[in-house]
């Protein structure tokens, strides 16, 4: 079964900071688009020369308006061309195709306070959180740090949502943040939400752990686009096909560009959908979907991000 | 003997962590001389304790609210801090629910092994529930059907639950065994 | 060609219940090797074995459908804790009446119809003669509570679970058949917690596994399985806590009656992800076929004959078999020769 999409014009292009282009997306039937809940991401499949690329964008509209997505894209030249092929090549009128949004960064409607912590494009998902937030009545206090010469999209936007909740750290202007001035004195049912550079994401997850936070009260995007590794080949027992994996191609990628029916969702390594058993090979897990013990068996790996070791794997496909 | 049934919670001694800023602990008055050896090591502005009178724990609680003594001393708790819980299973779990229910998570609540085996059963008939039950099987102090204590545990009631055993055959009374 | 609802029939007291030859054709028989192996036997949620299947659409309506809704009433009447919702799952609710909605209207234009003015939706069920005007979203227009609102009106129960501290907790439920739980009593608790008392599970991983998957399914992509019971009687409501009404039933059965009494009870259980709430809803069809039609099928009378034959002694116990297993194997071995 391959995934379900939908065909999507892109009707406006707008740039919300020197780095960061918005996308408005509305369905290419003129309908209505499917609701969704804050935190979700859609997939957008993107048609390049030769070549079809898959990126997971964070919505950045109201979760109330079906009328339309929006999605903000940064421009990343160092990436594997997602973003470059977004900036440079799609223009208004255009049509791509996405996946339903889907959802791995959930707000924790059980808590009685939401702290949101984001550092630079990684406002993208907090855009959702916080009209369905302040709509539910709920106490939000946020954090942005960002590079005003890139980044920082949305900060008026966010100034008129949150009011004084706001706090806004602008690196070319010298201003940091205290991640444990923000975290210390917290009320009991505090929940931290964090989207940005892992190296932010580890600074919270550390300042939290000193100060004696439950580690469930702290929620953070952990899927990220795939890293490159060393080529490799695969082999596919059912069909008996064999593909090469390229140094900057995942074997999701590489099935398919072969048009192998393999179902996927987040392509970070989180939400588990494109899992396959292996036959054979030695496995480099990269995701944070399987437990130790799957990892350890050797027998499964998430096409989305995981590599082998060695020159070969044999895929149960 | 372990459960097979995984709704069947299992208990460890509970330790100190000494990270959190607040700990508060929270026990059946007979649980005193535990709680006062395990808080021991805290100095008194880090810790903070409570004790309820065995007997009327349910019956006062019958609404579901935290007595007010534990809704102020939790609502005063910043996020780094942990409650540690003694007594019967079902006084830990009633405790469990409530800081659940004020924004704890629940590896913020430490439950002790409970003091004794007595079971908080719930009726599966007729719903009514049953407190310090030792034996099974057990009449239904609501409907009166002979009821099989099993494993199976729900959290939010803090209760086993109790089956009609004898329901396809009223002959049959199984002995009674300790819980 | 689609079976149109019949009268209505009755799962209780005289038991009228019963299937027509076309039901009988298009029974989901749940065993699809002689040798019972549990399995968690997931597939995609989409259509199957052509038109009149039962996996022709989303949800299938068929020649019960008013006397399941009827039985459902009466049973929500009798016992109203067999509609819970905790507070927080008022927007799964929401979600379940938009998708059952508009996938009703798709699927059964003549049976259903429903018209919509920005947040005023006008409904009309036509097989229950039935007409709603509501505010999309605000549960004090709806006649009832939106979960049992919707509910009465397809058949099948509902449980919505809301997925958060990467697991599923049953949050919300309208359970009227269920196969021996008590959602009173399991309300709230987590995947593993409810799936407690399952054995085998457990230990094989299985359940730790089926979690992951679910919690991965995706928005428009829902999925299925079976699973199945045996009932004495075409009785709907199998709960625990009626279960002192209808555990004697279980030692009435002879070898000269147990063709007519004994019934395959199959779920057809379908996991759909909610799009506002991102809650994982499930929908729980109960089909029941008493054995003598069953048999109607040489293959299923083979085949239901070596399943029973080699169910292990611990799945007869806790689908509580016991006391009619061995006669009924005795029985089946007619059919398989």
């Amino acid at each position: 079964m391959s995934n379900f999409t939908i065909p999507v014009r892109v009707s406006e292009i707008k740039d919300v900071a020197p780095a960061i282009r918005e996308f408005t997306l509305v369905a290419d039937n003129g309908e209505d688009l499917l609701a969704f809940s804050a935190g979700s991401h859609v997939v957008v499949t993107m048609k390049g020369e030769g070549v079809v690329m898959r990126n997971a964008y964070s919505l950045v509209s109201d979760p109330n308006d079906v009328s339309g997505y929006k999605i903000s894209v940064r421009l990343q030249e160092e990436s594997r061309g997602g973003s470059v092929f977004m900036h440079t090549k799609v223009k208004e009128g255009d049509v791509l195709s996405i996946a339903p949004p889907s959802n791995l960064f959930a707000p924790y409607w059980g808590a009685k306070k939401h702290i949101l912590i984001a550092g630079g494009v990684g406002v993208t998902p907090f855009m959702s959180y916080i009209p369905q937030l302040l709509q539910s009545e709920e106490t939000v206090e946020m954090h942005y740090m960002f590079h005003s010469s890139k980044t920082g999209a949305y900060v008026g936007e966010l100034a008129k949502q949150l009011g004084s909740q706001l706090f806004c750290y602008d690196s070319d202007k010298g201003r940091r943040a205290d991640l444990s001035d923000i975290l210390s004195n917290q009320p009991v049912g505090t929940h931290v939400y964090i989207c940005g550079p892992q190296s932010l994401i580890d600074g919270v997850l550390d300042t939290a752990d000193g100060l004696g936070w439950p580690k469930n009260a702290i929620h953070f995007e952990a899927f990220k686009a795939p890293e490159p590794g060393k080529p490799f080949d695969i082999e596919l027992s059912k069909s008996g096909v064999k593909l090469h994996v390229k140094a900057d191609s995942s074997i999701l990628e590489t099935l398919e560009a072969a048009e192998v029916p393999i179902e996927s969702s987040c392509r970070g390594g989180v939400c588990g959908r494109c899992f396959v058993s292996v036959l054979d090979g030695d496995i480099e897990h990269r995701d944070e979907f399987l437990s130790a013990d799957e990892k350890a068996s050797k027998k499964c790996i998430m096409p989305c991000v995981s590599r082998a070791t060695g020159p070969s794997l044999v895929l149960d496909l | 003997m372990g459960s097979d049934v995984k709704s069947k919670p299992s208990y460890q001694a509970v330790e100190i962590d000494p990270t959190v800023g607040m700990s508060l602990f929270v026990g059946e008055v007979d649980q005193s001389s535990a709680m006062d050896t395990l808080s021991e090591s805290l100095s008194a502005d880090r810790k903070h304790i409570l004790h309820f009178a065995l007997t009327d724990w349910a019956k006062e609680n019958a609404d579901k609210r935290a007595p007010s003594a534990l809704a102020e001393a939790m609502a005063g708790l910043p996020m780094s801090s942990k409650i540690y819980v003694f007594g019967t299973e079902a006084f830990l779990w009633d405790i469990h629910q409530f800081a659940v229910g004020a924004g704890f998570m629940s590896e913020q609540v430490a439950l002790n092994e409970p003091a004794s085996t007595a079971r908080r059963v719930f009726c599966t008939h007729c719903y009514t529930v049953m407190e310090n039950i030792t034996e099974t099987p057990v009449v239904c102090q609501g409907c009166g059907l002979l009821l099989l204590v099993r494993d199976h545990f729900s959290r939010a009631h803090g209760a086993y639950v109790g089956l009609n055993i004898n329901a396809e055959d009223p002959s049959e009374i199984p002995e009674k065994e300790a819980l | 060609m689609r079976l149109a609802p019949k009268p209505v029939q009755t799962f209780r007291d005289d038991f009228t219940y019963c299937n027509s030859k076309e039901a009988i054709a298009r029974f989901p028989f749940p065993f699809p090797e002689d040798e019972y192996r549990y399995s968690v036997n997931i597939e995609p949620h989409q259509p199957k074995d052509g038109p009149g299947s039962v996996f022709e659409y989303f949800y299938d309506i068929d020649e019960h459908y008013l006397s399941e809704m009827a039985e459902r009433a009466m049973v929500m009447e009798e016992r109203p804790s067999s509609c819970l919702m905790l507070p927080h799952m008022d927007l799964a609710c929401w979600d379940l009446i938009d998708v059952t909605m508009h996938s009703l209207v798709s699927d059964y234009p003549d049976y259903f119809s429903l018209e919509k003015q920005g947040d005023q939706w006008t409904w009309h069920n036509h097989l229950l003669k039935q007409k709603d005007q509501f505010t999309f979203g605000d549960s004090s227009t709806l006649p009832e509570p939106p979960l049992a609102y919707m509910g009465k009106q397809v058949q099948g129960d509902f449980a919505l679970m809301d997925q958060r501290e990467n697991n599923l907790f049953m949050d919300a439920g309208l359970i009227t058949c269920p196969a021996d739980w008590s959602l009173a009593f399991d309300v709230g608790m987590s995947f593993a917690q409810w799936h407690g008392p399952v054995p085998f599970v457990h230990s094989e991983g299985i359940i730790d596994r089926a979690l992951k998957f679910l919690m991965s399914i995706p928005q428009k992509q829902p999925t299925r399985r079976l699973n199945w019971t045996l009932t004495i009687n075409p009785r709907m409501d199998t709960s625990p806590e009626t279960y002192p009404n209808w555990g004697s039933d279980r030692t009435t059965i002879t070898p000269e009656n147990i063709g007519e009494k004994v019934y395959l009870r199959v779920e057809l259980q379908v996991f759909d992800r909610m799009p506002r709430s991102n809650a994982l809803m499930m929908n729980i069809r109960t089909y029941l076929i008493s054995m003598e039609d069953l048999v109607t099928n040489p293959e299923w009378a083979q085949r239901i004959h070596r399943t029973m034959r080699s169910l292990p002694p611990e799945i007869v116990d806790y689908k509580g078999l016991t006391r009619f297993h061995p006669m009924l194997v005795e029985w089946l071995s007619q059919f398989d020769q």
